[in-house]
């Protein structure tokens, strides 16, 4: 039983990692229609970009963290307004090969100025202890990226959900056309689409950095987040945090019960297999969007 | 028009020059050295990027060495390296392109490399040194590659048998569990097969092996499983970032001390304890090197010396060191070619000739001794292991005579 | 105050499908623009506002003024901010917000301070049905809610102009009834000026004050809604009333055909 709940509690924490990485790219595919393979890039260049300044400009951890911020807004700004902008009206797919053009890029990028010193460690500014609770045995690390990842979620709903430019979000995802007449700038949005899935993915960066240390493997856990976008819906906030973490346990799960019987790791293969099974009965995913026709 | 005409011609004139200018130092007409070239599949990108860069690092900086202290007499060495990613695809394109341009002798950094090239190798009879002890078939029958260490099967069995003296030591009367909790890729797995049966014989109860795959982020559910079985000697052939993710959660799950872990080579290596700090006390590692701790040794000696005349201070890497050593082996083997066979026959035949026949080489007591012979593509017998104290690898017991599991 | 003078537009560089269009909207008026399928209304529509060009078409001859400013260079946001609104043909709601989040939505053109509060007031009191159904998914609305949503939308920026295109759309005769007395209402009381695409021509004629009738990417007649009513052709074949008793040839709609195209 202790095996079980364990699972699941590492479950959860990897899994609302996920939540918060496909969130991102839930953001960009809602307002812009683009399916963004360039969110394990992001993350990646986040977490290192954080290091940077905390580690080789000597800042203060927060002082640190705030550039590191800053500098992943400059950076979503910067694809929109040079990347994606320039690709507006044409075909989709051509957008989207553009994203898998800008991870290779970053990758490139990343093993450019740091690939000399891979592995590498933020100053601890979440501490490491263990932390029992009911036999299981968590780390506060995990404790604590859990919560930062549910809040910062919980953030984005209320802004998405309350505020006037989460409205204006909302509409362009809805009807690009019919959101111009109404007075909404498609560029202000777009732009503002990049720049919150570029904070998304370095929150998710230094999260994931300050676990297991920053290496050029960190973008690898983006892989992981396309079954949960897709299992989700792709347009589904709701969807992404509960398919996010589903996946997260299922891992778990599968390591604890299947991985025995089968005899080689099962983790990366099953969140696929639950996506194929979910989309045959649901072919628009969990939680997604039906498109709404009157007959 | 006469105008464009003369700028065509030019350009054409410059990009003569230019050729020129390149054919001529591609032949240093002025150099009466043969030149060797080397080719290095590199696996400087890719999953094992980080241990690949420094096997580089330190193949290339003792070339360097060489070059500058203590010359090879009548050949000038030319490096050739190509990223090779650890992807299998790439690896037979390069060697195309290597053999090409006449490479002598070659690197290669990993089991995959050694894997999809091995048969190749055999037909161009080009000699590959290489760190991939993953793959029996390129030994057996003897070949082309010439392993830097015996077969993991022996880099296990090193631990089991350390781990049964101390064990023994203690007074415990029952057999010890042993399990593998290890990468899924040929790399991690290679010993299983062969080692566990030897285990099984040796005394050990062999636990089911537990698996994970990629970069994990957390081990909680392996570690469980092997804390369930009550194992007490868990060996990891694996990478430095994964072992410390390993050893962190050990550490979260209370195993620490109750269990031994034991991690390949790769796993010896600073970064683990960076990344899993007091985590990694008291892990070991089975290496076939000295540790950089032994100040003493000439070997090591020479790898700060490198390190401080080439890259500006001494870092401890061990990968590094584990690059010194192939670059040792294949530099020794061109000398002794250069010398019994004259400069112009230091060529692929000429090099795996010495590397067959020449004897022990001289490993400046970075390993045991290195000998080849027509028979075997093994290196030598002894493998040491090191322990995790403090923030640095030392030495827990050095030389243990391996049984040289072959399928 | 919204005026085009000769606009021709090209669509993909190669398809002109405006050929020198010219018509004004006087302040305070609803104005119908007539014609059958195909003639260029809807275009006519999104090249006021800019949205040909997502398009990919472009105003390639002509200007495009409302109150002196050149609206061709203008985004189609911009535009909207200026107050000319376009309500789009199909409704074009936001089908997965509520009914109030598009009224909402419809308030970000407004410049200046916002009024959301007072203005959502006045529409339901317009819209009386909406307010029931403030909290319902838009896209469940029927065809009649939705066309109230979509003129509330527009409605909630304050516009000096707004396009209204195709407002009868495939809406029950007396829902078209209702939005069309509305429509007058609204303009009585707001003094809002309108520009009425439609297709069913005898209601557009009764509320607008100045008509236009299009063919072929051309304005081929104007008037005041009197004359227009009253001209024979639009009688005739925008209005589908004839003289009683009148024999009705084939031949008389070939000459009015070939008379149109040589105009």
């Amino acid at each position: 039983m202790t095996e079980l709940f364990q699972a699941v509690a590492s479950g959860l924490m990897v899994g609302s990692l996920y939540s918060l990485i496909g969130l991102g790219i839930v953001v960009i595919y809602k307002s812009t229609r683009v399916f963004n393979f360039a969110q394990g890039g992001l993350l990646m260049v986040g977490a290192y970009l954080a290091w940077s300044f905390m580690e080789q400009a000597g800042m203060p951890i927060w002082l640190g963290l705030i550039c590191g911020l800053g500098s992943a807004v400059v950076i979503g700004f910067l694809i929109e307004r040079f990347g994606m902008r320039r690709m507006v009206g044409q075909p989709i797919l051509a957008l989207i090969i553009v994203t898998l053009a800008l991870q290779a890029f970053i990758d490139g990028v990343v093993t450019l100025f740091w690939g000399q010193n891979n592995y590498l460690v933020y100053p601890k500014f979440i501490p490491p202890n263990p932390v029992e609770f009911l036999s299981i045995i968590l780390s506060l690390q995990h404790i604590i990226v859990f919560f930062i990842t549910m809040l910062v979620i919980g953030l984005f709903i209320v802004f998405f959900h309350y505020s006037k430019w989460g409205l204006d979000m909302r509409a362009v995802a809805e009807d690009h056309q019919a959101a111009m007449c109404m007075g909404i700038s498609i560029k202000v949005v777009f732009v503002m689409a990049w720049v919150i899935s570029a904070v998304l993915a370095y929150i998710g960066g230094v999260l994931l950095g300050s676990i297991n240390g920053v290496s050029t493997s960190l973008h690898q856990i983006a892989a992981n987040c396309f079954p949960v976008v897709l299992l989700g819906g792709l347009e589904s906030i709701p969807g992404v945090l509960i398919a996010g973490l589903i996946v997260g346990i299922l891992e778990y799960m599968s390591g604890l019960y299947l991985d025995p019987i089968v005899g080689a790791s099962t983790r990366e293969i099953v969140p696929y297999c639950i996506l194929v099974l979910v989309l045959m009965i649901k072919p628009y995913g969990l939680f997604g969007l039906e498109r709404i026709e009157r007959i | 028009m006469k105008i464009k005409r003369n700028g065509k011609w030019t350009l054409f004139m410059v990009m003569v020059g230019l050729c020129l200018i390149v054919s001529s130092v591609g032949t240093p007409a002025w150099s009466k050295d043969k030149e060797v070239k080397l080719g290095v599949f590199g696996d400087v990108t890719g999953p094992i990027a980080f241990t690949g860069q420094q096997f580089w690092k330190g193949y290339s900086d003792y070339f360097r060495w060489v070059k500058k202290h203590d010359p090879i007499k009548g050949i000038t060495v030319n490096i050739l390296m190509e990223d090779t990613g650890y992807d299998p695809k790439r690896y037979l394109p390069v060697l195309k392109k290597f053999a090409a341009a006449g490479i002598s002798a070659g690197y290669i950094m990993g089991t995959n490399g050694t894997a999809t090239m091995s048969d190749e190798l055999r037909r161009l009879k080009i000699p590959c040194v290489s760190e991939g002890s993953g793959f029996p078939p390129a030994i057996d029958p003897p070949g082309y590659i010439f392993l830097l260490r015996p077969l993991y099967p022996d880099v296990f069995a090193a631990a089991c048998i350390h781990f049964m003296e101390q064990w023994k030591k203690a007074g415990h009367k029952e057999k010890p569990k042993v399990m593998t909790i290890t990468w899924d890729v040929p790399y991690g797995t290679a010993h299983v097969e062969l080692g566990n049966p030897w285990a099984k014989k040796y005394g050990f109860e062999v636990l089911p092996t537990q698996l994970f795959a990629g970069q994990p982020n957390d081990l909680s559910t392996q570690l469980l499983r092997a804390k369930s079985m009550g194992a007490d000697l868990v060996f990891s052939n694996i990478l430095e970032g994964q072992f410390a993710v390993l050893l962190k959660d050990a550490k979260r799950l209370g195993l620490q001390g109750k269990i031994q872990f034991v991690g390949g080579s790769e796993c010896r290596g600073a970064e683990v304890i960076k990344l899993a700090g007091d985590a990694a006390n008291g892990a070991w590692s089975v290496s076939h090197f000295v540790d950089w701790s032994e100040t003493d040794n000439k070997g090591i000696q020479l790898g700060m010396k490198m390190q401080n005349e080439f890259r500006g201070g001494v870092d401890y890497q061990t990968q590094y060191l584990m690059g010194v050593i192939p670059a040792r082996i294949t530099a020794e083997a061109m000398r002794y070619a250069a010398k019994n066979y004259g400069p112009d026959k230091v060529d692929s035949a000429g090099i795996y000739k010495a590397l067959t026949t020449m004897g022990k080489i001289d490993m400046l007591g970075l390993t045991a001794d290195v000998q080849y012979s027509p028979t075997e593509r093994r290196p030598f017998k002894q493998l040491n292991i090191s322990k995790c104290e403090d923030g640095k690898w030392v030495k827990e017991k050095y030389g243990i005579e391996v049984p040289w599991l072959k399928p | 105050m919204l005026q085009m003078n000769n606009v021709e537009v090209m669509f993909n560089s190669v398809i002109l499908v405006l050929r020198g269009v010219s018509l004004h909207v006087d302040p305070n008026c609803i104005v119908a623009l007539l014609g059958a399928n195909g003639a260029g209304k809807t275009t006519t529509l999104s090249s006021i506002t800019g949205l040909i060009k997502t398009e990919l078409g472009e105003v390639t001859e002509g200007s495009i003024e409302f109150e002196g400013k050149d609206l061709t260079r203008m985004s189609t946001e911009k535009i909207a901010q200026e107050g000319v609104v376009q309500v789009m043909e199909g409704r074009r709601l936001f089908a997965h917000l509520t009914v109030e989040e598009n009224l909402r939505v419809g308030a970000r053109a407004k410049k200046g301070r916002s009024t959301i509060n007072e203005d959502l007031a006045i529409i339901y009191g317009y819209f009386q049905r909406l307010y029931s159904l403030r909290n319902a998914t838009a896209g469940y609305c029927s065809g009649g809610e939705q066309q109230m949503v979509s003129i509330g939308r527009a409605l909630m920026s304050r516009p000096k102009v707004i396009l209204l295109d195709e407002p009868s759309m495939g809406l029950s005769p007396l829902m078209v009834a209702e939005i069309f007395r509305i429509i007058k209402a609204i303009q009585v009381e707001k003094k809002t000026a309108m520009l009425l695409v439609e297709q069913n021509a005898p209601q557009a004629l009764d509320i607008a004050d100045y008509g236009y009738v299009m063919e072929n990417g051309r304005i081929v007649l104007d008037g005041t809604q009197k004359d227009l009513k009253e001209n024979e052709d639009v009688r005739e074949f925008y209005m589908g009333l004839s003289d009683v008793g009148k024999k009705k040839s084939y031949r008389e709609v070939k000459h009015y055909r070939r008379r149109k195209r040589w105009l």
